[in-house]
């Protein structure tokens, strides 16, 4: 999928990949990827700013804890306040998908 | 001569990008290192330099992962300013009632000599403290209204500026309270014998002081942070 399509609905995929439980960047990267299908390639990288952005907007908590290798790694967990927004995310996804359904089915084809 | 891993190196890199927030680039390469590490232990090589350039590969510029951090360090940075200026605020304000109260329970009188500085000093005191009352709440109204963007642009740096100008308003109207409070305590300490009782409005006073150099000093740091961030964005 387009990476800038995937990158301005990051919020929404973070969230819903942390709603069943909490997870440290990569096992999110790795829920993104196995509940996708592999539709959802994303760089890396970009996951780590986008839950830094959701904790600072108070969407996200986080703590610190010890990897079975040892290393410190940051826990990600949803807020009541997140798991809110994720209501609200999911309702306008649907909103706009039902929205782009009718269109395609009224048109019947794709011009090309 | 042993040689630096690929990730180290990136590790290395991303915190040089990151270094207008300490804190964060510290919390940033912790985070980043783990996952490098494990998506190469992941690999069926495992993670042998090779390895890790991969995965360094899909991760991302150092740089541009750097940039997507602005936004959200900033504005924590701004909103912790924010804080401190309510918090100083409410500090000068029991500071001042606190002596008051102190002078009166001391029964210590105005000093006639300088009554008319006194009279010019209290009226001065009284507006500059309500004027930084009434740019404290907009700054705060203000930052608490601000959403963090996906990116940081030119738009959201001028949002970010405002912030920082009303906190150093407000900033500016506490220091002149500050000051002016200097210049009361001392007429008023003039004419009573320094003791262990004066050393309690000395200490309130110093209190203050110490609170709007603390907001100085934060406003500072705020304005070197959102200078060095900008040097993301040539």
């Amino acid at each position: 999928m387009e990476g800038e399509i995937l990158k301005g609905h990051l919020d929404m995929i973070v969230l819903a990949a942390l709603a069943g439980a909490p997870a440290h960047g990569y096992g999110v990267i790795q829920e993104i990827r196995h509940r996708s299908g592999g539709a959802f390639d994303l760089p890396e990288g970009t996951v780590y700013p986008a839950l830094h952005r959701l904790e600072k907007s108070g969407l996200l908590t986080s703590r610190w804890a010890i990897a079975e290798s040892g290393r410190k790694r940051r826990v990600y967990s949803v807020t009541r306040h997140g798991r809110k927004a994720l209501l609200n995310h999911r309702a306008n996804w649907e909103r706009f998908a039902g929205a782009i359904g009718s269109l395609f089915g009224a048109t019947g084809h794709v011009p090309a | 001569m042993s040689q630096r891993s690929p990730i180290v190196e990136y590790a290395d890199a991303l915190t040089r990008e990151l270094s207008f927030d300490v804190a964060l680039s510290r919390r940033v390469r912790a985070e980043v290192e783990d996952h490098l590490w494990e998506a190469a232990d992941n690999r069926p090589t495992g993670a042998t330099p090779e390895a890790q350039r991969l995965v360094i590969a899909s991760f991302g510029d150092p740089r541009e992962l750097a940039r997507q951090y602005v936004a959200a360090a900033l504005l924590g940075q701004i909103r912790q300013v924010g804080a401190i200026v309510i918090f100083v605020l409410l500090g000068i304000f029991a500071a001042m009632k606190g002596r008051v109260a102190w002078y009166g329970l001391m029964q210590w009188q105005a000093n006639r000599d300088w009554s008319t500085v006194s009279a010019i000093g209290l009226s001065i005191d009284r507006y500059a403290f309500m004027l930084a009352f009434c740019i404290a709440l907009i700054s705060c109204g203000y930052i608490a209204t601000r959403r963090i963007p996906v990116r940081f642009d030119p738009g959201y740096s001028k949002e970010l500026n405002r912030c920082v100008f009303l906190c150093a308003a407000a900033a500016g109207a506490l220091l002149l309270v500050v000051v002016t409070e200097t210049i009361l305590t001392g007429i008023r300490l003039s004419a009573v014998q320094w003791d262990g009782n004066a050393a309690v409005p000395a200490l309130s006073l110093a209190t203050e002081i110490a609170g709007a150099w603390l907001l100085l000093r934060q406003i500072q740091t705020a304005v070197r942070r959102k200078a060095a961030a900008w040097l993301l964005f040539p």
